[in-house]
């Protein structure tokens, strides 16, 4: 038996940017929490080196999350979806290998919150009896032409049978 | 058969009870309501008043509650101001349980429970007292492929049947090694270390005093006398709970029976299930004891971790011949393919690492040095767990086995098998080592089935055992 390919398509590139909006939000709120620190340290009189300790580390991480973790994440996600099955493949520290057979596939769904909108965006999902699985950030037009592919491959597996 | 039924008039009582017990707050409140003020009328006539519009709405109740078995379905007409109308579909029924508390045994009913796939915890419908005779029938009528044709004749007597009762003796040993004889010592032992911080010097005086007097060996007696008493406790309790254990098989169908008290009959179908798992801990392993379990889409209680007890406890020899007339295609596999050795550190260190942390902190306690032990003894844990794993590919099922504390061996069919997924992190990498994980579904939702550090092979390979044209 030929061992097959990994899956090869990928998300769209705007997904760069949703992610990177995203994580800059969390940011938003770690940095509170750094003023936070500079206020108590000034209220208390603190050693002044403990809030620049704070400001560094939160530059750090923000240039992490931001600008790297996102990128790389692109880059491991792929999507595959065959006459039989679907397979995702994605994670960074953890490389996460899935198939879905088409004849445990009970329903596909197109989703869209704010953000996705703004970047004419949309995740697919796809749901069997066990679990929901998702494919996120597709261009519009690939999101819904995936969706029918999907569709119509699981109505004519069930004619299959 | 095309006439509404009603629920017999002895269900009325029991529909007042589940009342009562839902409600059983705040009546007890309008209880003492009424009772600490005799000078406000109002408090006073809230009581009899709450208990008199709860008796109502159980005559209601039972007033509306109708069913009906036509050629397709059940259906169930209830509800006092909200209507409901349950359209069950024949073929989508996962089981019918009929539960028989003491008292419904006194009036021979019991409560029947109707489960659906994917219902959750909720049952589909649920009958609070029905006959023996009409539970019969609701539960033929969806088990029975033809029963409307064949009532008629009054079925057929020479239907192939099966039985098999488990020995009392084996019930007995059931609750002799139930872990619950574990929890009850550690959760005391736990108590005692703390209750010494709520009680005054003065009692510890007097008490400490007579304590030496008796001598040490006296309150040992006493430690264990107690002891004794709690593990024959539970070992009575699991025999009232699983006394008379039939299993029955009928055409696909089995029929669990089980309680000496409370009396429970489950019926499902075989075709429904969708895993079963041999189950087993250190000190039954010993004897060679199992138990199963079987999940499937809908049922099963949550005491049983949602899955339906098949086998409270059998010998190998015993769960095997049970299995080979209920699944063939589930009996326990002869082998399996064991995890690679570069797996071994991995198991060790994930299991004792959390222990091996505590150390520092164990030696600020008093006699902390003693807990030394504990992280060896986790390490010898990781090494069993790397041992006992392992993973079988049949034609149509897998095998995953592995323990956490018990050993658990599961067999899953392919066609239940809803998505499979081989994961690695950064570290499994750089050994070319996998986790595996089957999602299946079963009451409460998707259960995960998951094997770590397994290596892959191309002989065995999960991905295209699972992809094969099915």
């Amino acid at each position: 038996m030929t061992v097959r390919d990994l899956p090869s398509e990928r998300i769209s590139k705007k997904a760069l940017s949703v992610w990177r909006i995203k994580a800059a939000l969390e940011i938003c709120v770690l940095l509170v929490l750094v003023v936070v620190l500079f206020i108590f340290t000034l209220r208390f009189a603190w050693p002044l080196y403990l809030p620049w300790i704070g400001v560094i580390l939160l530059l750090l991480f923000s240039f992490w999350h931001v600008v790297i973790f996102p990128q790389w994440k692109w880059r491991k996600w792929r999507y595959a979806v065959y006459e039989k099955e679907i397979e995702l493949l994605r994670g960074i520290f953890i490389e996460k290998h899935t198939v879905i057979p088409m004849n445990r596939v009970q329903h596909v769904d197109t989703e869209q919150g704010p953000i996705y909108k703004k970047f004419g965006l949309r995740a697919v999902t796809i749901s069997t009896a066990a679990g929901v699985h998702e494919i996120p950030a597709l261009t519009e037009e690939t999101a819904q032409s995936l969706r029918d592919k999907i569709a119509t491959l699981v109505g004519m597996d069930e004619e299959d049978e | 058969m095309n006439d509404w039924s009603r629920l017999p008039v002895i269900a009325l009582l029991f529909m007042f009870l589940s009342r009562i017990k839902e409600f059983i707050v705040p009546l007890i409140i309008s209880l003492f309501a009424g009772g600490t003020n005799p000078t406000m009328t109002f408090t006073r006539w809230l009581f009899p008043f709450l208990i008199t519009i709860l008796l109502l709405h159980s005559v209601f109740y039972w007033l509306f509650f109708r069913y009906r078995l036509d050629d397709h379905q059940l259906i169930v007409k209830q509800g006092v101001f909200i209507k409901k109308n349950r359209y069950i579909k024949k073929e989508r029924v996962q089981s019918v349980d009929m539960t028989s508390s003491v008292l419904h045994r006194l009036f021979r009913v019991g409560k029947l429970s109707i489960e659906t796939a994917g219902g959750g915890l909720e049952a589909e419908a649920v009958f609070p007292a029905i006959g023996q005779g009409e539970a019969e029938k609701i539960r033929r009528y969806f088990h029975d492929e033809n029963f409307l044709q064949k009532s008629e004749e009054d079925g057929e007597e020479g239907r192939e049947e099966w039985t098999y009762r488990v020995p009392t003796k084996n019930i007995f040993l059931a609750g002799l090694t139930s872990g619950k004889i574990g929890i009850v010592v550690s959760a005391g032992a736990a108590f005692l270390t703390q209750v010494d911080q709520f009680i005054s010097d003065d009692f510890y005086e007097r008490t400490a005093g007579m304590m030496m007097a008796l001598g040490m060996t006296l309150i040992l007696v006493i430690a264990l006398f107690l002891l004794l008493i709690t593990w024959l406790v539970s070992v009575l309790l699991t025999v009232i709970k699983y006394g008379n254990f039939t299993i029955t098989k009928r055409e696909n169908k089995i029929t669990i029976t089980r309680g000496l008290l409370e009396k429970r009959e489950l019926t499902l179908s075989l075709e429904r299930i969708t895993s079963v798992r041999y189950l087993t801990h250190p000190l039954r392993q010993i004897f060679g004891w199992w138990s199963i379990y079987v999940d499937s889409a809908g049922g099963g209680k949550e005491e049983e971790m949602l899955s339906t007890l098949l086998l409270p406890l059998g010998s190998k020899e015993e769960a095997q011949t049970l299995m080979r007339q209920l699944i063939p295609e589930a009996t326990m596999p002869e082998t399996i393919v064991r995890l690679p050795k570069r797996a071994r550190e991995r198991y060790i260190f994930r299991t004792s690492i959390i222990p091996w942390l505590l150390v520092p902190i164990a030696f600020w306690l008093p006699n902390g040095y003693f807990y030394i032990v504990v992280p060896f003894l986790f390490m010898y844990l990781g090494y069993r767990r790397y041992k006992d794993s392992g993973y079988e590919l049949f034609n149509d099922r897998a095998v995953v086995q592995n323990r956490n504390f018990q050993l658990s061996v599961s067999i899953l069919p392919r066609r239940y098998i809803q998505s499979m997924s081989l994961s690695q992190t950064f570290f499994q990498k750089r050994k070319e080592l996998y986790t595996l994980e089957m999602r299946i579904l079963t009451s409460s939702g998707g259960r995960m089935f998951r094997l770590k550090d397994m290596e892959r092979m191309s002989a065995k390979d999960p991905f295209q055992w699972y992809r094969k044209k099915q």
